[in-house]
């Protein structure tokens, strides 16, 4: 159909078709190879799904709607369903910093930190090289008491100064029956030199910690795969998997061995959103003050921008010029109008407080800063509310209001009884698409105050004017502790409640009907 | 039918192509090489001494990755895998406590050779829960600068600066400027006696919380506040610097990034340390050093011994930090003790030498959860102190957000 309306059908339009497709088979399978690649086998299973539904409507000849909503449905179901679906994953998995790797590699890197140097910190010259059979062997010259020692992987054994050489320099430059390693050699093998260990005998052993040196280590931490269970040899303390993504002291799951593992924990992460008070306090400050900015940002810049396009409705002198005028703030980008703004509320050098002859600290209070925020919102705002309610104000017939005005209505009764409830019915879909923007409007929190002021000396943890967006940023990457699982759980109530304020106006208003 | 075959074709056709670009790199497979990644001033000094990083891993290729920012290198680390990540990073002293708790880098062991080539407390900056990660390369500290105009010799105690301040205190706008907030005012807080919390046997005491200690109480009404119960001027962490540049303050505490604007003044100045009220005892200032550190990947992309040798050959020894110091446009004070006092740099020479009197900064107690971080509450408290809040009531609030901030921190 689509050829046939572009005037294209026969063999050239098959070409294309195939063309097209077989172009985007390609970029398709590329992605899920390189998803594979990178272990993102989410995303690889999202994507396979994507090639198959797209080669199946544009190879079956019965799916014709399908070739028209298929590339939208894909690219909705990438940048909507999959993130969302991530995210409600997330949100239920123990995942922060110190969580964030899987179980193996974690307990690799427990056992790995595990290794600890004897307690005088011995180190050796190391001459590191192969015997004739292939194996692994060196001679190790303790470095203050400059003992020799032969050793291969079985075991180690005094060395005689006779069964090596040394340059001028006193280094080793080869020794009886171990074939030095090169350069070359030392890099291709360098796996299989991290894993080498020569045993002293006393349950330490030396392992090279470069090409010529060797250091005295011991494990002090060993796995026992059989009861999933962590011994510290040294200290004789037991570990086990406390079902939370790490293994802690046995008797006592708060003392635990970093790092720890991304592990499921159900809804331990909203569970704490509502019960931790650390959480819980901040986290209900934090919403009040967000549904407050999202209405009181739609409701100003709404006034605003209706009253200038009413006073613009009429025609006057200069109309178009006033009309470009006032869109103006909405042409510049907004990040750059936000952070001028900020400059303009400095306390020492903005105009603000230079030109009023004020010397106000607007960030520092927590009811400045939050007038600052709505001040600035309603700058960035009111030239889109203008806009629209222009464009509505022309679309309400002009008879509705003559005839009022026949039968008696004032302006005030016309514009409260006629046009604002029309405008509404026009506008309700955009308003409520504001307010869900507003909701989650994190540039101008983010760049204007930062989410502050914050009161440090009476413990607080989120900023005056942070929003339930901005604190699950700073929750998840605002400090050294990224809490990836518990910004996801607070994005999730973020969520359902902008969907369920949305649904419930949407129903209220019975705008569907009319769509 | 005809028209599903050639479709089927198609795919195959798409399929091969996609499939020949996947092994085409693979065909080119690179050699063995150590990469190494680092900021925007950082990265392209390493790039100019590529060359001497490779004689000390003579099998290896070393590929640096400088990253634009900071910050970017920041966001690179925080996304990065086994494929994708570096065999070395070099970043700043926190990375010690969240790379350890991630798994994301090694610990190491030092020689005691190695050891002995730096101070103590670049040690304690990489070391989390016992074990060490990451080698210094160079520290983020402040030190004292006075306007030897006013002391042609260093002030010996505290006292001596605050006696110089009430003396000519109409020509003067302060006695002590903090350029850096109350982050630089570290010092002058534990001059005092107090700061963010107590130190047993050079270790960081979270037990031991002084923010509202006796001394420090009597020490923050004695030197920072006067008759009226508000701020006397003698210290001043906001906004100072302007006068300390017009030579009507003093003292000064500074970090080298302060020192372009003040070596651009008529003011001469010597380098110390703030004293304490006690002659011969000095401040605390803090102390971020910055490492070198190996990363988990480096396991991974089989090259764990060759990186380990590159750190102690060339990132903790004395020719490898004055070569990647001297490649950069602004050199910085070194953590390694021989190659800090070869430093050309005057700046980060005077820096470096005040680090002696530095402390360990834990950037892991800025946490989000359990309460605000030490600066935060030291500026809170000194704003409502300075505005005339209740002295001994101030600093035992803040006392309490740093008790329970301490807790969470133990627990984490």
């Amino acid at each position: 159909m689509f050829y046939k309306l572009v005037g294209l059908r026969g063999p050239l339009a098959l070409f294309l078709k195939y063309g097209f497709l077989g172009s985007a088979d390609a970029a398709l399978i590329w992605l899920i190879s390189a998803a594979i690649n990178k272990s993102s086998f989410i995303i690889a299973g999202v994507v396979t799904a994507a090639l198959i539904f797209l080669n199946y409507s544009f190879i079956t000849k019965g799916a014709i709607p399908l070739k028209f909503l298929s590339v939208g449905l894909i690219f909705f179901s990438i940048f909507v369903i999959t993130p969302t679906g991530y995210t409600i994953l997330m949100s239920t998995y123990n995942f922060k910093t110190g969580n964030e790797i899987g179980k193996e590699a974690a307990l690799r890197e427990i056992i790995n930190n595990g290794i600890v140097s004897d307690t005088e910190g011995t180190a050796y010259d190391l001459f590191l090289g192969k015997t004739s059979n292939g194996k692994y062997a060196g001679i190790l010259e303790n470095q203050v008491t400059r003992e020799l020692l032969y050793a291969d992987e079985s075991a180690v054994r005094p060395a005689a100064e006779s069964e090596i050489s040394r340059d001028i320099s006193g280094y080793i430059t080869s020794a009886n029956g171990i074939t030095t390693l090169t350069d070359e050699e030392f890099a291709n093998e360098d796996a299989a030199i991290t894993e080498l260990r020569f045993p002293l005998g006393d349950g330490s052993y030396a392992a090279p910690q470069g090409s010529d040196v060797a250091a005295r280590l011991i494990q002090s931490v060993v796995y026992d795969p059989v009861t999933d269970q962590l011994e510290n040899t040294e200290l004789g303390i037991t570990y086990i998997d406390n079902g939370n993504g790490n293994f802690a002291v046995k008797g006592d799951p708060t003392t635990r061995l970093d790092p720890g593992w991304r592990a499921y924990s159900g809804f331990d992460n909203f569970k704490s959103l509502f019960l931790d008070e650390r959480l819980r306090d901040p986290f209900i400050k934090v919403f009040i003050w967000t549904i407050a900015f999202a209405f009181l940002s739609v409701g100003t810049t709404f006034a605003v921008g209706m009253a200038l396009a009413l006073a613009l409705e009429t025609p006057i002198k200069f109309r178009r010029f006033y009309r470009g005028f006032l869109i103006l703030p909405y042409a510049i980008p907004s990040f750059m109008s936000i952070l001028i703004w900020r400059g303009l509320f400095n306390k020492e050098y903005g105009a603000i407080n230079t030109l009023l002859g004020l010397d106000i600290a607007w960030f520092d209070s927590p009811w400045l800063a939050r007038f600052a925020v709505i001040l600035v919102n309603l700058w960035l705002g009111f030239p889109y509310m203008y806009l629209i309610g222009s464009g509505a104000l022309q679309s309400i017939p002009a008879e509705l209001e003559e005839a009022a005005s026949i039968d008696g209505a004032s302006e005030k009764q016309v514009f409260y009884t006629i046009k604002l409830p029309l405008l509404l019915q026009i506008l309700g879909p955009l308003l409520i698409a504001s307010f869900a923007f507003n909701f989650n409007n994190f540039n101008i929190i983010y760049l204007l105050t930062g989410g502050g002021p914050t009161n440090a000396i009476d413990g607080e943890v989120a900023g005056a004017t942070d929003i339930l967006i901005s604190y699950a940023y700073k929750t998840a990457f605002g400090s050294n502790i990224q809490d990836l699982g518990l910004s996801s759980a607070i994005s999730m109530v973020m969520f359902v409640i902008v969907g369920t304020m949305s649904m419930y106006t949407l129903k209220k208003s019975k705008i569907m009907e009319t769509l | 039918m005809k028209n599903k075959r050639t479709g089927v074709v198609g795919v195959i056709a798409a399929a091969a192509l996609a499939v020949s670009v996947l092994a085409v790199p693979s065909a080119f497979a690179a050699k063995k090489s150590i990469i190494i990644w680092a900021d925007d001033t950082r990265g392209p000094a390493l790039v100019k001494i590529v060359k001497d990083m490779e004689k000390a891993v003579p099998g290896y290729t070393v590929d640096v990755k400088a990253f634009a920012s900071y910050d970017a290198l920041g966001a690179a680390w925080d996304k990065a895998t086994a494929a994708t990540g570096p065999d070395i990073i070099l970043r700043d002293g926190a990375l010690a406590i969240s790379g350890a708790k991630s798994g994301k880098i090694q610990s190491l062991v030092v020689p005691s050779s190695t050891r002995s080539q730096f101070a103590p407390a670049a040690w304690g900056a990489m070391t989390v829960k016992g074990r060490l990660f990451g080698i210094p390369t160079d520290v983020d500290t402040t030190g004292m600068i006075y306007n030897t105009a006013m002391f042609p010799t260093a002030p010996k105690t505290i006292g001596d600066i605050y006696d110089y301040y009430i003396k000519n205190k109409a020509t003067l706008t302060n006695g002590i400027c903090s350029f850096n907030g109350t982050w630089g005012a570290q010092p002058v807080l534990t001059a005092l006696g107090g700061g963010a919390w107590g130190y047993k046997n050079g270790q960081a005491d979270f037990s031991n919380v002084v923010f509202n200690s006796a001394t420090f109480k009597s020490n923050v009404k004695k030197y920072l506040i006067g008759a009226d119960g508000k701020t006397n001027g003698f210290f001043s962490y906001d906004g100072c610097d302007t006068a300390f540049k017009a030579g009507k303050t003093p003292v000064a505490l500074v970090g080298a990034w302060n020192m372009a604007g003040v070596s651009a003044t008529s003011v001469k100045f010597a380098w110390g340390s703030l004293p304490s009220t006690t002659a011969g005892k000095f401040g605390n200032q803090w102390a971020g050093y910055s490492a070198a550190y190996l990363t988990s990947y480096a396991t991974a992309h089989g090259v764990k011994s060759g990186a380990n040798q590159l750190l102690f050959k060339f990132f903790a020894s004395e020719a490898g930090q004055l070569a990647l110091n001297e490649a950069q446009k602004d050199q910085r004070p070194l953590a390694h003790i021989s190659a800090a006092a070869k430093t050309k740099d005057a700046t980060a020479a005077g820096v470096g030498a005040a680090a002696a009197n530095s402390v360990k900064q834990l950037a892991a107690l800025d946490d989000n959860t359990g309460g605000a971080n030490w600066y935060s509450v030291s500026d809170d408290a000194l704003k409502d102190i300075f505005a005339g809040q209740d002295v001994d009531t101030t600093l035992d609030k803040g006392a309490a957000v740093l008790a329970k901030n301490f807790a969470n921190f133990a627990k984490s």
